[in-house]
């Protein structure tokens, strides 16, 4: 199966063109309140879309990131990139946010839980984004997202539409915890203003997560590819009023098809996730939610009721 | 002190005695260019980066397109990624570099690549009376790209599907292991390799993380030894044809 795209078909792309490996944090899960994380990761690019005589063509940013979590499930988070190696071209030579966002999380009940996001996001799009997650059982929930945005480049121009795109996607989420092994099947409307549906398999193991993806949409036709999330040591961490860290997590996405446009999405969270997920691994914890934590905090902290109201808005039941 | 560096790595061999089954140039299971019904562990992870003899290589100098440059076949390097996320089931991911003249060039250089899946999936066990049984294929999936005349050959180099039976003997404490398949090539680069395939391999009981290989491709007899030094390092050397070189190189970690 040999495959080399002659040209890019069209003018405008995101950054994910063939393969992306990225460094990212997910603190959110992690740290109490008033804490801020500070971290710095990288995001790996690679891509295989001109005769030049490379193999790859090649992008590699530091992702420095900041995080700040207020309390009451409210966070702000906010990340950069600074390229070091670029052969994508000029569009990509300047620092520029990657995401700079504001977050509320809460839980309707016990089965619902929600996110409300907004700010810029990644794929080079800002706007509100709302995410949901219904547990039906143990073993199934459903997932729903919807956002309002529009297209911002900080690159060599700034440049930006209205906000307009209305783009949303939902499905069923299965979690087979004797396996722990997830899937999801989604189908939606996507950044180009197509529509499709796409499915995923992960086997999770005890700080890796592997899957593969098929997925079909009326701009990019078929795809197909896989996963790999690393959650990056150490493992062992303290709780400091500002924590400095490298990168939690090493996600790399492999797709297919070279100049798939289909099926593009953003990320609200500069460490978003298919490991960890959309919401904080204790708010009505689902799924992966409930494998051991990857990162343990030492020395053990007493919470009392006046932390858990400032964290959750309740105390503990 | 060569001799007790010497030692002490033949002390740390035969200490050693975790085994891996990696057909390396895939990174899946098997023997050299075979598939075998054997399968790792459950987690195995495998990253491996292989030498390719152009005796390797699928395809011929008259073919469109091919592992060739200028009428001549070349050597060439492939690396793979390769996991095995249940007992009864593994998946891989291979890309082999390709050699060609890019314009405003006078010298021909590895500047593109192939690149597909792999799968195998074992639905028998070996029993006490009774082989292991595994099916699978290598760059089974068709390039959408060329479905939709988008570019891209769409070749297959590597395309084939085969079931293949394995049965493990111990005498001694020796390991003998015999593999016996069917394998089938749909496409013309690999077609001399279709057909009735079969393998033998021993593990001597002094070193079990060492394995040697005899087997039958269907077109010529390949021979080579593999070994998995210190849990995670797996070394193997072939010769394609009983001839030429062929060997690699990759880490193996299990992720649980």
């Amino acid at each position: 199966m040999y495959l080399k795209a002659k040209s890019l078909t069209f003018g405008f792309m995101f950054v994910v063109i063939t393969n992306i490996a990225s460094l990212h944090t997910n603190a959110q899960s992690y740290s109490y309140p008033d804490e801020v994380d500070v971290f710095m990761g990288v995001d790996f690019n690679c891509r295989d879309i001109y005769f030049n005589n490379r193999v790859y063509d090649v992008l590699v940013n530091l992702t420095p990131g900041v995080r700040w979590n207020m309390g009451r499930r409210w966070e702000v988070a906010a990340q950069l990139y600074v390229p070091v190696i670029n052969q994508y071209g000029d569009k990509y030579k300047y620092v520029r946010f990657r995401v700079a966002s504001i977050s509320k999380q809460l839980a309707v009940g016990n089965r619902w839980k929600m996110k409300f996001s907004g700010g810029i996001f990644t794929a080079e799009s800002y706007g509100i984004d709302m995410k949901n997650m219904f547990i039906i059982k143990p073993w199934l929930a459903i997932t729903a997202q919807i956002g309002l945005t529009g297209y911002i480049s900080m690159g060599h121009r700034w440049e930006a539409s209205p906000m307009k795109k209305v783009t949303f996607a939902a499905g069923p989420e299965f979690y087979l915890s004797r396996w722990n092994t997830q899937f999801y099947l989604r189908g939606g409307r996507y950044l180009f203003n197509d529509y499709g549906v796409e499915a995923e398999a992960f086997r999770h193991f005890r700080h890796v997560s592997v899957g593969v993806f098929a997925s079909y949409s009326d701009f990019g036709k078929e795809n197909a590819g896989f996963k790999v999330i690393v959650m990056i040591p150490p493992y062992k961490r303290k709780h400091r009023r500002i924590n400095f860290r490298p990168a939690s997590n090493f996600r790399l996405r492999y797709s297919v098809e070279a100049v798939n446009g289909g099926l593009t999405k953003y990320q609200t969270d500069p460490e978003e996730n298919e490991r960890e997920g959309w919401f904080d691994r204790t708010l009505i914890p689902w799924g992966t939610d409930l494998m051991e934590s990857d990162f343990k905090y030492s020395p053990t902290e007493i919470i009392t009721d006046k932390d858990n109201i400032k964290r959750n808005g309740r105390k503990n039941k | 002190m060569k001799f007790k560096l010497f030692l002490i790595f033949c002390i740390s061999i035969v200490l050693s005695s975790a085994t891996c089954v990696a057909q390396l140039y895939t990174g899946m299971s098997g023997l050299i260019k075979n598939p075998s019904a054997e399968m790792n562990n459950s987690g195995d992870a495998i990253i491996a980066g292989y030498y390719l003899d152009k005796h390797f290589t699928p395809g011929e100098t008259t073919d469109r397109y091919g592992f060739y440059h200028d009428g001549l076949k070349y050597n060439t390097f492939d690396f793979s990624i390769a996991l095995t996320p249940f007992t009864w089931l593994e998946i891989g991911y291979t890309f082999t570099l390709m050699k060609s003249l890019a314009e405003e060039t006078n010298k021909p250089q590895f500047n593109h690549k192939d690149r597909y899946f792999s799968i195998k999936v074992n639905p028998l066990k070996e029993g006490r009376y009774y082989p292991a049984i595994a099916v699978g294929s290598n760059d089974f999936i068709g390039s959408p790209g060329k479905i939709h005349n988008d570019g891209g050959s769409g070749a297959g180099y590597f395309c084939n599907y085969y079931i293949v039976a394995t049965k493990h003997f111990i005498p001694h404490g020796h390991s003998f292991g015999v593999d016996l398949g069917y394998r089938y090539v749909p496409v013309s680069y690999g077609k001399k390799w279709q057909g009735v395939i079969a393998g033998a391999t021993w593990r001597p009981k002094w070193i079990p993380s060492l394995r040697v290989i005899g087997e039958w491709t269907g077109n010529e007899v390949n021979i080579g030894a593999d070994i998995l030094l210190w849990k995670h390092l797996f070394i193997q050397a072939a010769l394609i044809d009983c001839r030429y070189f062929s060997g690699g190189i990759a880490y193996n970690v299990n992720l649980f």
